[in-house]
């Protein structure tokens, strides 16, 4: 079975989010092929990130400026889905931070991969018109959108880990 | 839990057909290569009237022996 009974009292995105992933197929249904197909998820979706990041980066260092608005949306995509699973765990009392580390082999291609793509952007950016007034309202649009999108995951978060707490009696 | 398989005299296919699941999981049961949920350990503890604790009690004891290690 699924960790998520549609049928129960879940919060509105856990019951979303499992229409979305189909959990409540007959396929969940045994529990190895559940696990394994979770693992192999978990790698397909570090593997999409991956390749996002460097299509992102090799998109911005070879064409530029020009490749800026797929950089974008690229890095809004992986976000949104990187997003969507933090606060999927988040909302059935599963918290990624303080747990295990990540361990410096892992760390080290990641941190070297975003300082290629930050310093790639940066360069492409610099080519353009960096203060115009419209650039200027569409980075603080932007930043203030993911402010809150950050504000309300947590507080969504927060709410189902006190309810979760309330129940343990 | 092989030799309790063998000795209520089931094939692995009928075993995983009684509790519900796959041959490979129960292939991989007895390999040692998956841990059952507790669910499917009942189910099979009954499927051979064996107990869990003697289908189970010594992968139990080190899973319990690591978590304290790790501690």
């Amino acid at each position: 079975m699924s960790t998520v009974d549609t049928n129960h009292s879940q919060g509105w995105f856990v019951r979303a989010a499992a229409v979305i992933g189909d959990l409540s197929s007959p396929f969940y249904a045994e529990e190895r092929e559940r696990d394994v197909w979770n693992e192999a998820s978990a790698v397909a979706f570090q593997v999409l990130i991956w390749l996002h990041l460097i299509a992102a980066t090799t998109a911005v260092w070879i064409v530029g400026a020009g490749a800026l608005p797929y950089v974008y949306a690229l890095l809004g995509m992986i976000g949104i889905a990187g997003w969507i699973a933090i606060l999927y765990s988040w909302s059935l009392g599963v918290h990624l931070a303080g747990r295990k580390r990540m361990s410096p082999r892992r760390l080290v291609p990641v941190v070297v991969l975003a300082l290629l793509l930050a310093g790639g952007m940066f360069r492409a950016q610099t080519g353009r018109v960096v203060a115009g007034p419209s650039t200027l309202a569409g980075f603080v649009t932007g930043v203030a959108a993911v402010v809150a999108v950050f504000t309300v995951a947590r507080w969504y978060a927060r709410r189902r880990a006190a309810a979760t707490e309330a129940d343990d009696s | 839990m092989r030799r309790a398989r063998l000795m209520a005299e089931l094939t692995q296919a009928e075993l995983a057909a009684g509790t519900g699941v796959t041959r490979q999981t129960i292939v991989a049961v007895e390999a040692g290569d998956y841990a059952p949920s507790v669910y499917l350990a009942l189910a099979i503890a009954d499927r051979l009237g064996s107990t869990v604790e003697e289908l189970f009690g010594g992968v139990g004891e080190t899973i319990a022996t690591d978590a304290r290690e790790g501690m």
